[in-house]
C-alpha cells in the first residue's frame, strides 16, 4: 500500500472515530433513528428475561440546568413489551407535572410494531387532566396535573419510543433537587443521566445501593456530570420487603451543601407566617386554660389542631411549591394539609411557651442523610419540653391521643429553624409504647356453644389505629363489623353486644370489648371433642403475625424484611371446659426470641385453660441473613392455626 | 317528641314560604340524632325541560354536620359534569357555623379535577368534577349550595332517574319537573306525585337513611324514586344511537375486511369465527371504562377503533359489528342494565342502560349475547342475569328479550385432590383444577401477573396452604393467554405435615383449595337484612378429596353427608370411607342457583351456610391401628 494511501486511510479512519465519538456525545434524542432503534429491538430475545413483563431497553434523562434553578430536561424512554400484562401496563402512558411550574413542551411516542411499521401517537390521543391519587386525599390543587398518551392495545414485541421535553420554573428557589434511579422493578439495558449545569453552581450527589459510570467535564461557564449504567437487573417482588426506592440503585442530587442550608432554606419559606394573632391568641388562652401540666397543654393544642383542622389541600399561589399558608389563614378556614397544620401547630405552642419547630419526614421511606435535601413526604412538629424531652407530634394524626408518634421511631427529621439544623434521627419505638393488650374469657357450654368476651387496651399508634377502625362506622356498622373480623374465631359468630368509648374523645383511653357466641364451636368425633384454639387468630393482633406467615414462599431472599413500626400485643386469656370432659391434648407451645418475640403458651388448670400469648416486633428491619429463621417462625405459626384443643368426654 | 315537634313546625315553615328565606330556620334545628354523621336538612331539585330536550336545573341542598365523620363526607362537594355538554353557575354555598356567622366557600375552594374514577378511562376529555370544598366545617355547623346546571342532550330528549333515600337521612326533598311545551313528560314512581299545569311535584319528607349493608340491590329497588322521559317510545328514545352504531360500522372499509380475513383464517364454523372476533377485541384493543352514556352516543367509527387499538364498549361493539359483517354475520346492538334493577318498560330512555352488547342469532332461533368487555376471561364468557332482559334494537323497533349469552359456556369451579398419606402425616399431593366463566375471568389473572419465576412462587404459596412445608414437585397449566381455553392447572407436591400430628392422634381438615378465585363468598355478617340480598350469577362450585391412608392409619372420625337447601341453592358435602381399601372419598359443592333472594331467605342462607362451613364437615381425625 503505498503511502498516500495509508495517509488517506489513516485520515478516514480518524475521521470516522471522531465522527464516532462526535455521534456519540451529540446524541440527539430528539430525533433518533428509526433504524438505530429497530436495530436495538431486534437484538433482544425475550427468553433472556422470563420474569419481566417488559424491559427498558433505554432510559435517559439530559437536565439543562441554570443558577436558579431553572431547567430544560428531555427524557427519552425505549421499552418493549414481552407478556400479556407488558401489554396492559403500555396501553396508555402518563407524565405527571405541576402547571404553575412547569411546561411539558413536546410529547413523542412512537411504536414499533413487530412487523417492522412505525406509527406515532398524534398529540390529539394525548390528554390533560388532574391527579386522582391526590384527590382521594382530598388534595384538589388544580396545577397538580397529569398528561396521558392513549397508545392502544399493543402485541407483545412491540416497542414505544417516547421523547418529552420539559421546561421547568425553579421550584426550590436558586436550588436544585433531584433523584435518578437507574434500576426498577423492570430489566434496564442501559441507564443514562447527564445535568449540565453553570460551573459556579456545584452539585452535591451521592449513588445509592451499587456504583455505577460517572464522568465530569467542562470549562469555566458549563460542567457536565453523566452517570451511566448498563444490564441493570430487575428488583424482584419480595414478602414485606422495604420500599423499592430504599433499595434501587439511584442518584440523590442536591445543591445544598449541607442540612443547615436546607433547614434555614425551608424556614426562609415561612418565616413571616408563624403569627399568632388576636383569635389565635384567644383559642390558645382558652384550650391551655384548665391545663396543669406542660403535657397537658401539648396535648390540648395538638388535639385542637388534629381534629378541628381538616385535611384538604386547595389551589395556592404561584411559588408556593412546599410553602404553608399563613397560621392565620389555615386557623380561619378550618383546614389545610400537612404544612399548613404544622405552621398553625408551632405558631400555637409558641404561643403557649412551648418550644416547637416543624420539622420534615418521610414516614414511610428512608431518607438518606448525605443528601440534603427539602423534599420530605410529610411535616410535623418537634417539641422540646422543659425536662429536655423530644417529642414528634404529628397534626394530621386525628385520633391520636398521647404524646409522641409511634412511625416516627428510627426515621430521620429535619427540624427546620432560622439558624438551620442537622438531620436527626428520632430514636427507636420502643414497642411496648405501641402495644395492645387483649384480654379473653371463653366457656365452652356442653352443647359445644362457645360464649366469648374479648377486651382490648391499647396504646401509641396501636390505638389510633383502632380508633380510626370505630370512627369510620357508626354503632349499627361497627357491630357487623365486629361479626366480620372475629369470624376468624368461628364463622359462625354472633356478636352479642359490643361496647366501645368514643373513638373522638381523646381523654378516655379507647377500650372496646366484645361478647359473643359461636354455636357448635366444638366439632364432635365420636367421644372426643375438638375445639380451635379462640386465640390463634384474634382481631387487631400485632401485624406481625401476618408479615412472618407471608415469608414463606420463597427459599431464599434478596432483600431486607421490612416489618414496620415496631410493636407489641399480648393476650391473656381462659377457655373453661364443660364439667364432663377432660383434656386430651393441647397445642404446642412457641416460645421464640429475637428479633421478633413469639409466645404462645397453653396451660391447664382443672377445667380451665389458660393462654398466654405475645408477639412483638422490636425492629423496623430483620436482616436478609436472617430470613431463614423468620421464615421458620412463619411456618410454626401457619402450623399453629391448625392445631387443636382435643377433648374427651369423661 | 321535641325533634317531632320541630319536624312538624319545620314542614309548615317550608312548605308555606320560598324556601331561601327560610336558612336562618333551618340553621337553627337541633338535631338530636345519636348515630348519625350528617342530616340533609333539605334538598330542592327543579328540573324545566327545554323543546329542544336540554335541560336547565337549580339544586338547592342544606346539610346539617353531626360528627367528624359527617365533615370528612359532605365538606367537599363534587359534581360530575361533562364540559362538552353541561355548564354550573355557582349561585351562593358556604358554611353557617354554630355561632351563625356565614363564611362563604372561597375561589380557591372551587376545583375542576379529574374524577377519580376516570383515572383509567384513559381519555380525560371533558369529564370533570366540580367540587365545592366548605372551610370551617364542624360538628353542628350547616353547609348550603345552591347551583344550576344548563345541559344540552344529544339524544333529543331529556330523561332521568332520582333516588330520594342516601346514606344520610333527610328531612326534606322536593323534586319538581316542568316538561316543554312540545312533548309529554312520562314517568314511573313510587312516590307521591301531584301536577300542575306542565309540571309535577313531589314533596318527601323524613327519609330514612339507607341502611349500609353489603350486596344489597340497586337503590330504586328498595327506596322511593323517579324514573322520567321525554321521549315518546323507545324507537325515539334508542334510533339515534342506533343510527350511530350502523353509521360508524364500516364494514366494507378494506382495513375491516383484511383484518376479519386475518383473525378468521383458520375458523371453519360461524361460531369459530365468531369467538375468534371477540377474542381479538377483548385482548387486542385496549379497553377504555366508560359506562354508555358518558360522554356520547356517538361510537368511532369501526377503522378509527381499529387503528387506534383502543375504543370504550359501544366502540368495541361497534367494530365486532363490522367485522362480523364483513364476514357476513348479521348482528344487533343489545342494551343492558348493569344491575338488579328491572327494566321500567313504560318510560323509554337509552338511560336505562349502561352497556351494551351485541346480539346474534343463535341456532334455535334466540338471541345470544357476545359481550365485548372480557378482558382476562374465557371467550364467549357473557356474565348475564338470567331473570333480566336486554332490549335489542332492531329496525324500527325494539325488543324486550330474556339475557342469554351466545356461547353456553358454564360458571363453574372444579378442584380435585388426590392425597397419599404417610406414617408421618406427609402425603404426595396431586390437585387439579379447571374453572370457567366468571370463576375463569377471576383465575387467568393471576397467573398472567405471575408468568415466569414467580408462577412458582405463586404456586408455592398455593402449596404452603395445604401445609407450610410444601415442595412442589411440579406443575402444568394451560396456555394461559389462549383465551378460548378455560384455564386449568395440575401441581405435584410434597406436603411434609398434610396431616398434623396432635399426641397420638392425626388431624386433617379437608379445606377447599386456596384460591380466592374459587370460592363463593357469602356475605353472612348480619344476621338479619333489611334488604334483599344479591347473590349474583349461578354458579357452582365444587372441590373433591380422595385420600388414601397408610395401612397403619384409620380414620376415627369422617364428616356424615349432607344437604343444605334453600331458594338460594344448595351446599353439599359427601363423604365416603372405604375402610376395605382404607380410602376416603370427600366432596363439598356449594350451587347458586338464583340472583338475589329476600331477607326472610337470607336467614335460611346464614344458617346453611355456617353449617355446611363448620368443622364437623370437613375434618378427619386419623389414629394408628
Amino acid at each position: 500500500m503505498n503511502l498516500k494511501i495509508k495517509v488517506f486511510l489513516s485520515f478516514v479512519l480518524a475521521l470516522f472515530l471522531t465522527c464516532s465519538v462526535f455521534a456519540k456525545d451529540s446524541t440527539d434524542y430528539l430525533n433518533t433513528s428509526e433504524y438505530n432503534v429497530k436495530e436495538k429491538i431486534k437484538s433482544i430475545n425475550s427468553k433472556d428475561y422470563p420474569d419481566a413483563s417488559y424491559i427498558i431497553l433505554e432510559d435517559v434523562g439530559k437536565i439543562d440546568l441554570d443558577k436558579e434553578g431553572n431547567y430544560t430536561d428531555v427524557s427519552y424512554n425505549l421499552s418493549m413489551i414481552l407478556t400479556d400484562i407488558g401489554k396492559k401496563i403500555f396501553g396508555t402512558k402518563t407524565f405527571s407535572y405541576d402547571s404553575k411550574y412547569q411546561n411539558i413542551e413536546s410529547i413523542k411516542i412512537k411504536i414499533y410494531l413487530p412487523d417492522g411499521t412505525v406509527k406515532e401517537i398524534p398529540q390529539e390521543d394525548i390528554k390533560d387532566g388532574t391527579s386522582a391519587g391526590l384527590q382521594r386525599m382530598n388534595i384538589y390543587e388544580t396545577s397538580m396535573r397529569v398528561k396521558t398518551a392513549v397508545i392502544g392495545e399493543l402485541p407483545v414485541g412491540a416497542a414505544v419510543e417516547t421523547v418529552t421535553v420539559t421546561k421547568t420554573k425553579r421550584l426550590i428557589k436558586d436550588n436544585y433537587l433531584t433523584d435518578w434511579y437507574f434500576q426498577l422493578k423492570v430489566p434496564v439495558l442501559h441507564s443514562y443521566f447527564e445535568i449540565t449545569a453553570p460551573t459556579d453552581f456545584p452539585l452535591y450527589t451521592k449513588v445509592n445501593n451499587g456504583e455505577v459510570k460517572f464522568s465530569k467535564e467542562g470549562n469555566s461557564e458549563k460542567t457536565i456530570y453523566s452517570w451511566e449504567k448498563e444490564n441493570i437487573p430487575q428488583i424482584k417482588d419480595e414478602a414485606v420487603m422495604p420500599n423499592v426506592s430504599d433499595v434501587a440503585l439511584s442518584l440523590s442530587v442536591t445543591t445544598f451543601k449541607n442540612w443547615k442550608e436546607a433547614s434555614r432554606y425551608y424556614y426562609g419559606l415561612n418565616r413571616d407566617k408563624y403569627i399568632a394573632d388576636k383569635a389565635i391568641r384567644a383559642k390558645v388562652a382558652e384550650l391551655i386554660a384548665n391545663c396543669n401540666t406542660e403535657d397537658e397543654k401539648i396535648l390540648a393544642i395538638h388535639r385542637f389542631i388534629s381534629q378541628k383542622i381538616r385535611y384538604m389541600g386547595s389551589a395556592m399561589d404561584e411559588n408556593a411549591y412546599i410553602e404553608a399558608h399563613p397560621a392565620p389563614y389555615t386557623f380561619e378556614k378550618g383546614y389545610g394539609v400537612c404544612r399548613d397544620k404544622a405552621l398553625l401547630m408551632t405558631t400555637m405552642m409558641r404561643e403557649a411557651k412551648i418550644k416547637c419547630c416543624d420539622v420534615l419526614i418521610n414516614p414511610s421511606t428512608e431518607t438518606s442523610p448525605d443528601s440534603p435535601t427539602v423534599l420530605f413526604a410529610h411535616v410535623v412538629c418537634l417539641i422540646t419540653t422543659k425536662d429536655k424531652r423530644q417529642i414528634i407530634m404529628d397534626p394530621t394524626t386525628e385520633l391520636s391521643s398521647g404524646l409522641g408518634t409511634s412511625y416516627a421511631g428510627e426515621r430521620y427529621v429535619l427540624p427546620i429553624t432560622a439558624d438551620g439544623s442537622d438531620i436527626m434521627k428520632v430514636p427507636p419505638c420502643n414497642p411496648s409504647s405501641n402495644a395492645g393488650k387483649i384480654r379473653t374469657k371463653g366457656i365452652l357450654n356442653e352443647d359445644l356453644a362457645l360464649n366469648y368476651e374479648y377486651s382490648i387496651d391499647s396504646c401509641g399508634d396501636y390505638e389510633m389505629n383502632l380508633r380510626h377502625v370505630k370512627q369510620r362506622f357508626n354503632t349499627e356498622q361497627f357491630k357487623r363489623v365486629m361479626t366480620s373480623v372475629f369470624e376468624t374465631v368461628s364463622p359462625a359468630i354472633e356478636i352479642n353486644d359490643v361496647e366501645c368509648t368514643d373513638p373522638s374523645d381523646l381523654n378516655t383511653p379507647f377500650k372496646l370489648a366484645v361478647k359473643a357466641t359461636a354455636p357448635n364451636y366444638g366439632t364432635k368425633a365420636g367421644k372426643f371433642v375438638l375445639v380451635p384454639l379462640p386465640e390463634r387468630n384474634l382481631p387487631f393482633d400485632s401485624s406481625v403475625k401476618k408479615a412472618l406467615k407471608s415469608l414463606t414462599d420463597s427459599d431464599e431472599r434478596q432483600y431486607d424484611i421490612s416489618l414496620g413500626t415496631p410493636d407489641e400485643c399480648i393476650i391473656e386469656g381462659t377457655l373453661e371446659i364443660p364439667s364432663n370432659y377432660r383434656i386430651l391434648s393441647l397445642p404446642p407451645n412457641i416460645d421464640k426470641k429475637g428479633e421478633v418475640d413469639i409466645k404462645c403458651s397453653l396451660s391447664e388448670d382443672g377445667k380451665t385453660i389458660k393462654y398466654y400469648g405475645r408477639k412483638a416486633k422490636n425492629t423496623r428491619y430483620v436482616s436478609k441473613d436472617k430470613y431463614q429463621e423468620m421464615k421458620q417462625l412463619g411456618i410454626e405459626l401457619k402450623e399453629y392455626q391448625r392445631y387443636m384443643i382435643i377433648l374427651e368426654k369423661i | 317528641m321535641k325533634k317531632l315537634i320541630c319536624l312538624f313546625l319545620f314542614s309548615i315553615l317550608l312548605s308555606a314560604t320560598c324556601f331561601a328565606d327560610n336558612i336562618s330556620d333551618l340553621v337553627n334545628i337541633k338535631i338530636k340524632n345519636k348515630d348519625a354523621d350528617a342530616v340533609i336538612l333539605y334538598n330542592g331539585y327543579d328540573i324545566r325541560i327545554n323543546e329542544d330536550g336540554s335541560r336547565h336545573s337549580s339544586s338547592e341542598r342544606v346539610t346539617r354536620i353531626l360528627t367528624q365523620s359527617g365533615r370528612e363526607e359532605h365538606a367537599d362537594y363534587p359534581i360530575f359534569i361533562d364540559k362538552g355538554k353541561a355548564e354550573v353557575h355557582f349561585i351562593k354555598g358556604g358554611t353557617y357555623k354554630a355561632d351563625g356567622t356565614f363564611e362563604p366557600i372561597e375561589k380557591a375552594g372551587i376545583n375542576d379535577v379529574t374524577p377519580t374514577f376516570m383515572a383509567n378511562a384513559l381519555m380525560y376529555g371533558d369529564f370533570i368534577n366540580r367540587v365545592y370544598s366548605f372551610s370551617s366545617v364542624e360538628p353542628n355547623s350547616t353547609l348550603y349550595l345552591h347551583y344550576t346546571v344548563d345541559r344540552k342532550n344529544e339524544e333529543g330528549y331529556d330523561s332521568g332517574l332520582i333516588l330520594f333515600e342516601t346514606s344520610d337521612s333527610t328531612l326534606r326533598k322536593k323534586v319538581t319537573i316542568t316538561e316543554p311545551a312540545n312533548a309529554k313528560l312520562l314517568y314511573e314512581t313510587n312516590t307521591k306525585v301531584t301536577k300542575s299545569g306542565r309540571t309535577i311535584t313531589i314533596d318527601e319528607k323524613d327519609i330514612p337513611k339507607l341502611k349500609s349493608e353489603g350486596k344489597r340491590p340497586p337503590t330504586e329497588t328498595i327506596g322511593k324514586y323517579i324514573i322520567y322521559t321525554t321521549a315518546k317510545d323507545w324507537y325515539q328514545a334508542t334510533h339515534f344511537f342506533k343510527k350511530n352504531v350502523i353509521e360508524a360500522t364500516d364494514y366494507e372499509n378494506e382495513a375491516i375486511k383484511n383484518m376479519a380475513n386475518q383473525i378468521t383464517a383458520k375458523c371453519k364454523t360461524k361460531d369459530e369465527k365468531i369467538k375468534s372476533c371477540l377474542r381479538f377485541i377483548n385482548q387486542d384493543i385496549k379497553y377504555t371504562p366508560i359506562s354508555l352514556g358518558m360522554g356520547s352516543y356517538k361510537p368511532r367509527y369501526a377503522t378509527e377503533t381499529l387503528a387506534s387499538k383502543y375504543g370504550d364498549g359501544k366502540d368495541r361493539v361497534t367494530l365486532l359489528k363490522a367485522l362480523l359483517k364483513a364476514l357476513g354475520i348479521d348482528s344487533e346492538i343489545a342494551l343492558i342494565r348493569n344491575s338488579n334493577a328491572p327494566i321500567h318498560k313504560n318510560v323509554p330512555t337509552i338511560k336505562q342502560f349502561d352497556i351494551v352488547m351485541l346480539a346474534v342469532r343463535k341456532e334455535s332461533g334466540r338471541w345470544g349475547l357476545l359481550d365485548t368487555v372480557n378482558l382476562a376471561g374465557q371467550t364467549g364468557y357473557v356474565k348475564v342475569d338470567a331473570n333480566s332482559e336486554a332490549l335489542i334494537l332492531l329496525g324500527d323497533k325494539c325488543r324486550l328479550v330474556k339475557q342469554e349469552p351466545y356461547f353456553d359456556i358454564p360458571n363453574s369451579s372444579y378442584s380435585c385432590i388426590i392425597a397419599e398419606l404417610n406414617n408421618d402425616g406427609s402425603a404426595d399431593v396431586e390437585m387439579d383444577f379447571l374453572e370457567q366463566g366468571s370463576f375463569d375471568s377471576s383465575a387467568r389473572l393471576p397467573l398472567l401477573v405471575n408468568l415466569g419465576q414467580n408462577l412458582k412462587k405463586y404456586i408455592n404459596a398455593v402449596g404452603e396452604a395445604f401445609s407450610p412445608s410444601t415442595e412442589i414437585k411440579s406443575f402444568e397449566c394451560s396456555k394461559i393467554d389462549d383465551y378460548s381455553i378455560p384455564v386449568s392447572m395440575k401441581i405435584k407436591m410434597k406436603c411434609n405435615k398434610f396431616a398434623l400430628k396432635q399426641n397420638e392422634y392425626f388431624l386433617l381438615n379437608l379445606n377447599p383449595p386456596p384460591f380466592k378465585f374459587s370460592s363463593i363468598g357469602f356475605d353472612t355478617t348480619v344476621p338479619e337484612r333489611e334488604y334483599p340480598y344479591v347473590l349474583g350469577n349461578n354458579r357452582t362450585a365444587e372441590y373433591k378429596y380422595i385420600l388414601q391412608l397408610p395401612k397403619n392409619l384409620e380414620a376415627i372420625f369422617v364428616p356424615e353427608s349432607r344437604t343444605f337447601s334453600g331458594k338460594f341453592g344448595e351446599f353439599t358435602v359427601t363423604s365416603n370411607y372405604d375402610k376395605v381399601e382404607n380410602k376416603i372419598e370427600y366432596s363439598a359443592k356449594t350451587e347458586i342457583k338464583t340472583n338475589q333472594i329476600s331477607p326472610e331467605d337470607y336467614k335460611i342462607l346464614k344458617s346453611n351456610y355456617e353449617q355446611f362451613t363448620n368443622d364437623e364437615n370437613s375434618i378427619l381425625i386419623l389414629k394408628n391401628k
